[in-house]
C-alpha cells in the first residue's frame, strides 16, 4: 500500500516538474511576456525600468518584462525593428535616423527632458572649442549617438560623417583611449564617462583625474543638444489595440519607476547592482544623480514630449544632415505617455518633480 | 602520374587564353542571375530598402560615396595585406621548425592548435589593448593570427609529404638533409603552401575587418560598413561590404596569379 | 653514341663488383626475419636477376647492396668498399617500379639530378643528358615535363637518370613491373642495348621468370619465411638477345628450370607467376 501511493508521490512530483507548477493547488494569472531592448550595459541610466521590475510594477500591471542588456554592438533601433523586442530605449536622434531610412519606429514616450552628451578634452591638449578640433582623432561610439557631435562638427567646417577635415574614432566603453591620450576628444555623458575619467587616475599626473585638467564641452550649452533616453516601439506592433492598453501599461510602471528612483537614490543603486552592472557602486550612484537632473524637473510631466524641445532636436537632424528631409509624422505619440502619465497622479505620484534636489556624490577611485 | 599521350603540338596562345575566358562562362552567368534575380524580387516584393537594399543602389553608393569608401577600403586592404604577411610568413617558419626537429614540434603543435581555437572575438579586444586599438597594427596582428594556422598545418603536411622512394632515391646519391630539403620536401610543398595561402588571403581581410569592429576609426572600412548598418544605412553598409569582397577577390587572385608563375610546371595550374 | 667504359676501372684483386657474406636482416616489427644468412657474389659485367615470391626478400636483399637498408649481421662490400662508402661515392645508380620523377623539373632536369648533385657545370650536363636522352631513345623530350610521358617513357628517363654518372653497379627494383606485357617486353630489349654499350653489372629484381632468363647471365632463386637462396641458374642464352629467342627451345628449356627451383621450395606460385612463365 505505501509502495503505491509513493510512486504516485513520484509521478505528482515528476508532472508537476515538466509543467512548471509548484503544488497542484497554487494558479498564477497569466502575465503578458514583453521585451524592453536597453541602449547600453546595465547601469543607472536604466534605474527606473530596474526598479520597475523589482518593486513588481510591471507585474502589478499584469506583465512579465525581459530587460534585454545593450552594447557596444547593438542597436535597440534594429533589435526592435527586427521584431527580437516589442519595446526599446535609444535616443531620438537615432529614432528618426531610423525613420528617414523606412524603419517605422515610433517614441512612446520621451523620458530625459535635457542631453547629458559633452565632448571631453584634456586643458593640456588646448582644444577648449569645437572648431579646435580639426584634424584631430575625436571618439564616438557610433552607434546612433554621434548625431550631437556631428552636428557640432559640421557647423565648424568639417565632414565628420565622411571622416573629413577630423578623424572619426569609434570608442569602446571604457575610456582607456581617452586615459592613455590616444585620442583627442572623446564622447562623455555627463552620467557616465566624464564620472569613469574621475574616477580613473590620469597616467601623466599619477593623482585621480579633476575637472581642472579637463574641457568639458556640454551639447546643451553649444546648441547641439538633443533628445536622448526615450521608450518606442514600431508603428506596426503598435497597430492593434491590445498592443497598446499593453504600451500603456509598460509606460505607466517604468515611468512609476523613475518617480521613484527621483526619491530613493540608494535603493534604486541597489536595484542597479542587483543586474550586474561593470562599474560599482560608487558610479553608479553618481549617474543615478546626474540621470535624474536629465530628467526632473519635467515640465509637462515625465514621459510626455515637449513639441518645441522634439521640433528643435528635428530641426538640428535635418540641419547638419542627420537626416535627409524633415520627419514624417508619427514620429511619436503622446497620447499613451498621457494616459499613463493621468494614472500615476491618479494614484498620487509626483510627476512633475518641481521641488527636486539633486544630492552631493563624492567621486571615489574605481567608482567603488 | 596519369600515363597521358604525349601531345604533338602544345595549343597556341589564343587558343589558351580563349581556353580560359571560357571556363568563366558558367560563373558569370550564375553572378547575373543571381544579381538580377535580387533586383527583381525586391522591386516586385516591394521589400524595405533598409532590409534589403536593390543592388542597383548599392553599385550607386559604391560610386557616390566612394571619396569615403575607396579609401577606407585601401586602409583595411593595408591592414590585411600586412597580416597576410605576417602571418603567413610565420606559419611557414613555424612549419618548417616543426618538421626539422621533432621534438620542439612535438611541443609547440599543441601551443599552436590551442591559440588557434581562441575566436576573434576574444582575442580582438586584447589585441586592441596590447597595440592601440586605433592604428593598423592591432589589426594586422587579428589577421595574422588568423592566417597563421592554416598556413602552418599545411605548409607542414607539404614539407612532410615526399614519396619514400624520392627520399630513398636522394639516399642513393649521398644527399644529406639539407640537399634533400632543398630538393625534395620544399618543391614537394610547394603546391600545399599556395593552397593554403589561397585560404589565408581571404581569412586576413576577414580578420581586418572583424577586427575593427572592437575599435578603430571611420578611416577603416569595418568601422564604416557596421557605422552606417548602425544608423539604417543599410545602402551604404552593403556597398561598403562590395569593397571589402572586391579587395578581398583581388588579393586571393593576386596569389592564385602567383602561383600560375611559380607552379608552372604542375599539371593543375596549367588547367590541362 | 656509345657511352664509353666506366671511369672508375674495377680493382684486378677482387673480382667481384658485389660480395655479400652472411647477411641476415630481421625487421623488429612482427619479427620478420627478411633475408638469413646470404652468400652471393657477383662479378664484374654479370647481368643477375633476383627472383622469388613474395617476402622472399629480394627487394630487401638489393636495400642491402645499396646501403637503403642496414644488415642485421653479416656484411656486403661493393667494389671493394662497404656499401655504405659505396654509395657515398656514388657507385650505383637505382631505378624504382614507379620511375620517381620530380614533377616540378623538366625530363632534361631530371636526369640532369644526379650530375647536378656531383657539381658538374651546366655544359657539361647539357652534353651528357643529351648522350643519356640519345641511349633511351627520348631524344625529343628533354623539355617535357614527366606526366606528360606514358609510364613506359617515364622508366626509360628513370633508366637514363640512374646511368648518368656511370656507375660501375645498376641497381632495379622491378622496374618493369607497372607496364604492360608488349611495353614490358620491348623494354626488356631496350635495356639488353643499353647494358651492351654501358657494361654495368647490374642487380635485377623480378617476379617475372621470363624477363628474369630472357635479361640475365644468372638467375638467382629465392624462397621466403625465412628469405634466403634457393639456388642459381646459369643463362647460356646467346647473344645479342632479340625476341626470337623467347622462342627458342634452350629458353623453355631454362625457364622450366627456374620454375623448378621455384617450386621445389614448395611454395606455391601465385596464378600471376604461375601464368609468366
Amino acid at each position: 500500500m505505501r509502495k503505491r501511493w509513493a510512486v504516485v508521490a513520484l509521478l505528482t512530483a515528476a508532472l508537476a516538474a515538466v509543467t512548471g507548477t509548484t503544488t497542484p493547488a497554487s494558479a498564477s494569472p497569466k502575465l503578458t511576456k514583453v521585451s524592453i531592448q536597453l541602449q547600453w550595459v546595465p547601469q543607472a541610466q536604466f534605474a527606473g525600468y530596474f526598479a520597475a521590475l523589482d518593486l513588481g510594477y510591471y507585474k502589478k500591471a499584469g506583465l512579465d518584462v525581459k530587460l534585454l542588456n545593450g552594447g557596444p554592438q547593438i542597436v535597440p533601433g534594429q533589435v526592435v525593428a527586427g521584431g527580437r523586442a516589442e519595446f526599446g530605449v535609444n535616443w531620438l536622434t537615432a529614432l528618426l535616423a531610423a525613420r528617414d531610412k523606412g524603419a517605422d519606429l515610433v517614441d512612446i514616450a520621451q523620458i530625459f527632458s535635457r542631453s547629458g552628451m559633452t565632448e571631453l578634452t584634456w586643458k593640456s591638449s588646448g582644444i577648449n572649442t569645437i572648431a579646435k578640433m580639426r584634424n584631430k582623432k575625436v571618439a564616438n561610439w557610433l552607434g546612433g549617438d554621434q548625431y550631437e557631435l556631428f552636428a557640432a562638427l559640421t557647423k565648424a567646417g568639417m565632414d565628420p560623417a565622411h571622416n573629413k577635415g577630423v578623424t572619426i574614432v569609434q570608442q569602446p566603453f571604457d575610456m582607456g583611449l581617452f586615459l592613455n591620450h590616444q585620442i583627442d576628444a572623446a564622447s562623455a555623458m555627463t552620467y557616465n564617462e566624464l564620472a569613469q575619467v574621475l574616477e580613473a587616475k590620469n597616467p601623466k599626473s599619477g593623482k585621480l583625474s579633476q575637472l581642472s585638467e579637463l574641457n568639458v564641452l556640454s551639447m546643451q550649452k553649444l546648441g547641439f543638444g538633443m533628445l536622448e533616453d526615450n521608450l518606442f516601439s514600431t508603428a506596426s506592433y503598435l497597430k492593434s489595440k491590445e498592443h497598446q492598453q499593453i504600451a500603456e501599461k509598460v509606460i505607466g510602471a517604468t515611468l512609476a519607476g523613475w518617480v521613484y528612483c527621483r526619491d530613493h537614490v540608494t535603493q534604486c543603486v541597489n536595484f542597479t547592482l542587483k543586474a550586474g552592472p561593470t562599474l560599482p557602486r560608487g558610479h553608479q550612484t553618481w549617474m543615478m544623480n546626474e540621470i535624474n537632473k536629465l530628467i526632473w524637473p519635467s515640465k509637462g510631466g515625465i514621459g510626455i514630449m515637449d513639441p518645441a524641445a522634439y521640433a528643435r532636436t528635428a530641426k538640428l537632424m535635418q540641419q547638419f544632415g542627420g537626416i535627409s528631409k524633415a520627419p514624417t509624422a508619427g514620429a511619436y505619440r503622446t497620447d499613451l505617455a498621457k494616459a499613463a502619465v493621468a494614472g500615476l497622479k491618479a494614484q498620487g505620484k509626483d510627476v512633475y518633480g518641481k521641488h527636486y534636489k539633486p544630492v552631493a556624490v563624492h567621486i571615489t577611485p574605481g567608482g567603488k | 602520374m596519369t600515363a597521358a599521350n604525349v601531345t604533338a603540338t602544345p595549343p597556341t596562345r589564343t587558343v589558351r587564353v580563349l581556353r580560359r575566358l571560357g571556363e568563366w562562362a558558367p560563373a558569370l552567368v550564375v553572378f547575373v542571375l543571381v544579381v538580377g534575380l535580387w533586383e527583381g524580387l525586391i522591386r516586385a516584393l516591394n521589400v524595405p530598402q533598409f532590409m534589403l537594399p536593390k543592388p542597383s543602389t548599392i553599385v550607386s553608393v559604391f560610386w557616390t560615396q566612394r571619396h569615403s569608401l575607396w579609401p577606407a577600403g585601401w586602409y583595411t586592404f593595408r591592414e590585411a595585406l600586412g597580416g597576410f604577411a605576417i602571418g603567413s610568413g610565420l606559419g611557414i617558419v613555424a612549419a618548417t621548425v616543426v618538421s626539422r626537429f621533432r621534438t620542439a614540434g612535438k611541443a609547440l603543435m599543441p601551443v599552436f592548435i590551442a591559440a588557434n581555437a581562441v575566436p576573434i572575438v576574444a582575442f580582438a579586444p586584447i589585441f586592441g589593448a596590447w597595440f592601440n586599438p586605433i592604428t593598423m597594427q592591432s589589426k594586422m596582428a587579428i589577421a595574422g593570427v588568423l592566417c597563421f594556422l592554416p598556413v602552418m598545418v599545411n605548409t607542414l603536411r607539404g614539407l612532410q609529404s615526399a614519396k619514400p622512394r624520392q627520399i630513398e632515391l636522394m639516399r642513393s646519391y649521398a644527399a644529406g638533409e639539407l640537399e634533400i630539403w632543398r630538393r625534395v620536401r620544399v618543391p614537394t610543398a610547394l603546391p600545399f603552401v599556395f593552397t593554403s595561402l589561397k585560404v589565408a588571403s581571404v581569412l586576413a581581410m576577414i580578420g581586418a575587418i572583424v577586427g575593427e569592429f572592437f575599435g578603430g576609426s571611420l578611416d577603416a572600412l569595418g568601422v564604416l560598413i557596421f557605422t552606417d548598418a548602425g544608423v539604417f544605412q543599410f545602402d551604404a553598409a552593403w556597398a561598403g561590404i562590395l569593397v571589402a569582397s572586391l579587395l578581398g577577390t583581388a588579393l586571393y587572385g593576386a596569389v592564385v596569379g602567383t602561383e600560375r608563375i611559380v607552379l608552372r610546371w604542375s599539371p593543375e595550374t596549367r588547367g590541362s | 653514341m656509345s657511352v664509353g667504359s666506366p671511369d672508375r676501372s674495377v680493382s684486378e684483386t677482387r673480382p667481384d663488383v658485389v660480395r655479400v657474406a652472411g647477411v641476415t636482416k630481421t625487421f623488429p616489427r612482427g619479427n620478420v626475419t627478411a633475408l638469413q644468412e646470404i652468400d652471393l657474389e657477383l662479378a664484374p659485367g654479370e647481368f643477375v636477376s633476383l627472383i622469388g615470391p613474395s617476402g622472399c626478400g629480394k627487394s630487401t636483399l638489393l636495400r642491402v647492396i645499396g646501403d637503403l637498408v642496414e644488415p642485421t649481421a653479416g656484411s656486403i662490400a661493393v667494389n671493394g668498399k662497404s656499401a655504405r662508402q659505396a654509395r657515398e661515392d656514388g657507385d650505383y645508380g637505382i631505378v624504382f617500379q614507379e620511375a620517381v620523377l620530380f614533377d616540378w623539373r623538366t625530363v632534361a632536369k631530371n636526369i640532369g639530378l644526379p650530375l647536378e648533385m656531383l657539381g658538374w657545370d651546366r655544359a657539361r650536363r647539357r652534353k651528357r643528358v643529351e648522350e643519356m636522352l640519345a641511349l633511351v631513345e627520348l631524344s625529343g623530350f628533354a623539355d617535357h615535363h614527366p606526366w606528360q610521358l606514358s609510364g613506359g617513357m617515364q622508366q626509360r628517363v628513370a633508366i637514363a637518370r640512374a646511368l648518368a654518372f656511370e656507375p660501375a653497379l645498376l641497381l632495379m627494383d622491378e622496374p618493369f613491373g607497372a607496364l604492360d606485357e608488349m611495353t614490358r617486353e620491348r623494354l626488356n630489349l631496350e635495356l639488353l642495348s643499353i647494358w651492351e654499350q654501358t657494361a654495368n653489372t647490374v642487380v635485377f629484381v623480378t617476379h617475372s621468370i621470363s624477363e628474369a632468363v630472357f635479361l640475365s647471365t644468372r638467375v638467382v632463386v629465392m624462397s621466403p619465411r625465412p628469405g634466403r637462396i634457393a639456388g642459381h641458374v646459369e643463362i647460356d642464352l646467346p647473344t645479342p638477345r632479340t625476341a626470337e629467342t623467347r622462342d627458342t627451345p634452350r629458353f623453355f628449356e631454362l625457364v622450366t628450370q627456374v620454375r623448378n627451383l621455384l617450386r621445389g621450395q614448395g611454395e606455391h606460385l601465385l596464378p600471376e607467376e604461375e601464368a609468366l612463365g
